[in-house]
């Protein structure tokens, strides 16, 4: 059962790409450009322009503007895939959740390219930093849990809400700057931590960046349980919603 | 095709429910809905879920060799009773009882993706339909019914060129390729007639044959009783009908449908 789940997926996630980069190298490089050309403008803004005073303030960025984009670009792909798929799942029995999950390997593979080709090259060309290499699979994996589980989440609530998509962008250009991304959380006057606190995506990126930069083993493993129970968290939610309406879903596409 | 044994069933669907959650009245977007939970809260969320009911007490059984036939009008729940046999919804009530190798068709014309070429769609749609073969098994089948769909060159064209016959075709072609347990056909045939040439016909019917037992939805009068040796009728949402007699079932149908005519008007 899992193995044929397994093979589909895999089978599923590269024609995913293939339809998507098919024959244009364009289509590949921008996996690379995309997160270059944000970084790079974020880079000069935030550190020429208003000045922020960090060391190593690339490596910073980096750490919390990779997963970010991962976070957003899945989010935008997969939320109206499900409702856009209505003739596939119409047709014939086909798992849904294997069809957004095709989706988030696919943005999770651009995530491990770039990691790979950007990311690796920095941590190793900045001196005087700790990193932890050998700690990163961890957040990672629960970075990809989470995504998984919201996405599958917002794509099902797409069917019965059309305009899910629209308001999940509005709410995620939001958080963009309530999320300690291109600023460190100590920043943040003490009054206004409750923001962050409540913020789960803040923990998702802290926990990956936190074996990045600036690596303490004691905060690196408290972002990371963190981050772990947030994962739990959407899973469940996203459990219990698909199973409660997984039957609506073919009245309503 | 009488069927020679009596012991277990090859399908059972005892005391099958089904309903789903409709909410016509509210909003279908976040911001009506939140709008509405803005006005009026406490009755926004104490309101009980508006549920439609869509089958009611369905029972019935087949055996290895039987083609039913499944009869109603459109809305009656014949599609619904399918994709729940095909377990692609949950009833919430009920048992059935189903072998492990179903095959359900609801449509003409599926792609995965549109920009890949009909080959390439061929080959994920067989993946997706017979999982359990291997790869090498896998690509004697599809080749066999990529020769078959007559596509030539156009094989390697995008499916998005494809005219809506090519596309069912290719799909068919590929849906036909192997008989299984419990072949299940949705209204494959009505509405695209046009696309159906004899080719296509003689092998949906080899299929049906060598299939264990087929679910055959179709409004086409003269091919269910041509083709089905038993047949349901499904009149709303209630089983109207069963049995063997399969022209009895459309006569019923008939009467059924004009009875309706006469209290809606």
């Amino acid at each position: 059962m899992i193995q044929i789940f397994s093979r589909q997926l895999v089978s599923l996630t590269l024609a995913n790409m293939k339809a998507r980069y098919r024959k244009t190298f364009a289509g590949f490089l921008w996996v690379i450009l995309n997160p270059i050309i944000l970084y790079s403008v974020q880079s000069v803004v935030f550190r020429k322009i208003l000045k922020i005073e960090l060391p190593d303030y690339s490596l910073f960025l980096l750490g919390g503007l990779l997963p970010w984009i991962f976070i957003t670009s899945t989010l935008e792909m997969s939320i109206p895939y499900l409702y856009n798929s209505h003739n596939l799942l119409r047709g014939f029995r086909i798992n849904p959740f294997l069809l957004i999950l095709c989706q988030v390997l696919d943005n999770f593979l651009n995530f491990l390219i770039a990691f790979v080709i950007i990311l690796i090259p920095m941590m190793i060309l900045t001196e005087n930093q700790q990193s932890a290499f050998y700690y990163l699979p961890l957040p990672i994996l629960v970075l990809l849990i989470s995504i998984a589980s919201i996405s599958s989440l917002a794509s099902l609530m797409n069917v019965f809400y059309r305009d899910t998509k629209f308001v999940l962008t509005f709410i995620l250009n939001i958080m963009y700057f309530i999320t300690p991304i291109f600023y460190p959380v100590e920043f943040v006057p003490t009054e206004y931590r409750w923001i962050i606190d409540m913020n789960p995506l803040f923990y998702l990126v802290e926990a990956f960046r936190s074996a990045v930069y600036n690596f303490e083993p004691s905060y690196f493993w408290m972002s990371l349980i963190k981050a772990f129970l947030i994962s739990l968290f959407f899973a469940l939610i996203s459990f219990l919603y698909w199973k409660k309406r997984k039957n609506d879903l073919y009245y309503y596409i | 095709m009488t069927s020679t044994t009596t012991s277990k069933p090859l399908l059972e669907v005892k005391n099958l429910h089904l309903s789903f959650d409709l909410d016509l009245q509210k909003g279908h977007t976040v911001r009506d809905a939140f709008v509405q939970l803005l006005r009026a809260p406490v009755k926004t969320l104490l309101e009980r879920k508006n549920v439609h009911p869509v089958l009611e007490d369905i029972s019935f059984s087949m055996e290895k060799g039987d083609i039913m036939a499944v009869i109603g009008e459109n809305g009656s729940g014949k599609t619904s009773l399918c994709r729940c046999i095909a377990g692609m919804i949950m009833a919430q009530q009920g048992i059935i009882n189903k072998p492990d190798n179903i095959q359900a068709v609801f449509s003409t014309a599926s792609a995965i993706h549109f920009s890949l070429t009909g080959k390439e769609n061929a080959y994920l749609l067989g993946e997706l339909l017979f999982p359990s073969l291997s790869k090498r098994e896998l690509r004697d089948v599809i080749e066999e019914a990529l020769v078959f769909s007559d596509l030539g060159k156009f094989q390697e064209a995008p499916f998005y060129t494809y005219s809506k016959g090519m596309q069912a075709r290719l799909f068919l072609s590929v849906v036909t390729a192997r008989p299984t347990e419990l072949l299940i056909l949705d209204e494959v045939y009505d509405g695209a007639d046009e696309f159906f040439q004899d080719k296509m016909k003689e092998r949906m019917h080899k299929v049906i044959y060598e299939s264990g037992a087929v679910l055959f939805i179709s409004h086409n009068a003269e091919l269910l009783s041509q083709i089905c040796n038993k047949a349901l009728v499904i009149h709303e949402r209630k089983l109207a009908f069963q049995g063997g007699n399969v022209k009895k079932a459309l006569a019923l149908y008939k009467n059924l449908h004009r009875g309706a005519y006469k209290t809606g008007s």
